[in-house]
């Protein structure tokens, strides 16, 4: 039971994210609890795509052979003219859960209270995230994907942790964040993504020194002048 | 085996659950214009009809004539945009590891299908009684013939939206296909209407047998000399396998 991306090479296409993943090898074992760990412009959400099976690669492939999650807590689901209560119910549908059940549960866990007949559109954004995550974490599933603030704000936290650690002693979770403290919290592995490859590290400590020497694209701009001395100095001129 | 099947439906019915729920909270530019175009075309043709006597076939009133062969041939039409569309392209209930292309194009599919189904029984029912063609021939056929149009819209629709993944200008060549179809479908006519030296020219159109097994159904005084459903469903099967495989092919390949 495990998910393999072998020899996967993928053009990233994501707004201002453009890149290409060169022959990435990435095995994630049942219940291993792994975190992806690279900055915003590392396009995540792609290789969540590639495992998920909602795009495909140029070259490699990848098998999975166990259950896994939406990219929680992803609010696509939740249609803008339906009410909170028929988007959790297509949500059962899908995965064959107990409608009533289900929907009781999420909204007592969600605290949706009155939104719960309210149009997805004139519903906060707030109540919207808390759906999406108590709905997938409400379903069960052999890894549970987790992606950007699925912690939700201070209050939830505390919560949440809970939730999550409940999962991880039961199914595998992989959480894909440029939070290395979040990462470190819940996961025993990282794949770190830096530009075009992936490197794995089967302890988090050494995953989260070597995300900490890649930068972002703002180190990037520190490098550019960097190259350029004369160019630094003109810069940093105290007029 | 049985349990993939099962998740499947269960995939298919909450997408179409989930679909037809949508366009009926936007009613206004959901429902409305499913209703509008069909009703347009049919009041200007039916103009057109008055003007030039000579266009209709004698023994059909024109009104149940050209409703029980618009409506059906707008359904196909929709279907097969549907399922293009669904397999064309990336769609955001693909995040969903256990939606395929296929679930989306079918569940897109049969939310068209209910919607122009309700449109035909809604619009034929009053319009067949007060031309006083009511009730039909052979309903059986009738509904048959519906059906074999509409697995021909999905299959149509997977097989053209599977190649618009490796060559998008394929586009193009629907919206002709479609232009031509309205004129050769036999969506204004009956083959009868022309003279027997031209009908190889339009034959080979499974449409065009739908469409004649639409009239043959609902009308006593006509019977179709070329409606043969068995080539239909030599079609459809053709479309069909070579429209699904080339999807579960092209599964494995990125959106463009």
């Amino acid at each position: 039971m495990t998910i393999e991306l072998r020899g996967v090479t993928k053009n990233v296409r994501d707004g201002s994210v453009r890149l290409t993943y060169e022959d990435v090898d990435i095995r994630i074992e049942e219940k291993a609890n792994v975190a992806f760990l690279g900055h915003k412009e590392a396009g995540l959400s792609t290789i969540v795509s590639l495992i998920c099976a909602a795009d495909a690669p140029d070259k490699g492939s990848v098998k999975r052979t166990h259950s896994i999650s939406w990219s929680i807590p992803d609010t696509k689901f939740i249609h803008k003219h339906h009410s909170l209560a028929t988007s959790i119910r297509f949500i059962a549908r899908l995965y064959e859960a107990n409608e009533k059940e289900y929907l009781t549960k999420v909204c007592e866990m969600a605290e949706l209270g009155d939104f719960i007949n309210v149009r997805g559109d004139k519903c906060p954004k707030d109540a919207q995230a808390r759906l999406a995550f108590y709905a997938g974490v409400s379903l069960p599933f052999d890894r549970y994907i987790f992606s950007g603030g699925f912690m939700g704000g201070k209050s939830e936290r505390g919560r949440r942790q809970e939730i999550i650690e409940d999962l991880r002693q039961q199914a595998g979770i992989l959480v894909v964040t440029h939070d290395v403290k979040i990462a470190q919290q819940f996961c025993d592995q990282a794949y770190v993504f830096d530009g075009s490859r992936s490197t794995y590290f089967d302890n988090m400590e050494a995953a989260a020194e070597f995300f900490s020497t890649i930068d972002s694209d703002g180190g990037d701009d520190d490098n550019f002048f960097d190259a350029d001395p004369e160019l630094k100095d003109l810069v940093n001129m105290d007029f | 085996m049985f349990e993939d099947i099962k998740t499947q439906f269960s995939v298919i019915r909450a997408l179409t659950i989930y679909e037809l729920q949508g366009m009926m909270k936007t009613y206004n530019y959901g429902f409305a214009w499913a209703l509008l175009e069909p009703i347009m075309f049919i009041g200007v043709m039916r103009l057109a009809r008055s003007a030039f006597k000579g266009l209709t076939p004698p023994d059909m009133p024109p009104s149940t004539f050209l409703i029980v062969g618009i409506i059906p041939f707008y359904s196909y039409m929709s279907l097969l945009t549907a399922a293009y569309g669904a397999v064309s392209g990336s769609d955001g209930m693909l995040q969903f590891p256990r939606v395929t292309p296929v679930d989306i194009a079918v569940a897109s599919a049969l939310r068209d299908f209910c919607i122009f189904f309700a449109l035909y029984c809604v619009f034929l029912l009053p319009v067949s009684i007060y031309d006083g063609v009511f009730p039909p021939q052979n309903i059986l056929e009738v509904l048959f013939a519906f059906l074999l149009l509409s697995i021909m819209g999905i299959s149509v629709g997977l097989l053209v939206g599977t190649a618009a993944r490796v060559f998008p200008p394929i586009k193009q060549f629907l919206s002709y296909y479609n232009l031509i179809n309205r004129m050769v479908g036999g969506m204004l006519f009956v083959i009868t209407m022309f003279p027997s030296v031209l009908w190889p020219y339009f034959t080979w159109n499974p449409v065009l047998h739908c469409m004649e097994m639409l009239r043959d159904g609902w009308f006593v005084t006509y019977t179709s000399p070329i409606a043969d459903p068995v080539y239909v469903m030599e079609c459809i099967l053709g479309f069909l396998l070579l429209g699904l495989s080339l999807e579960r092919y092209q599964r494995r390949m990125p959106y463009v």
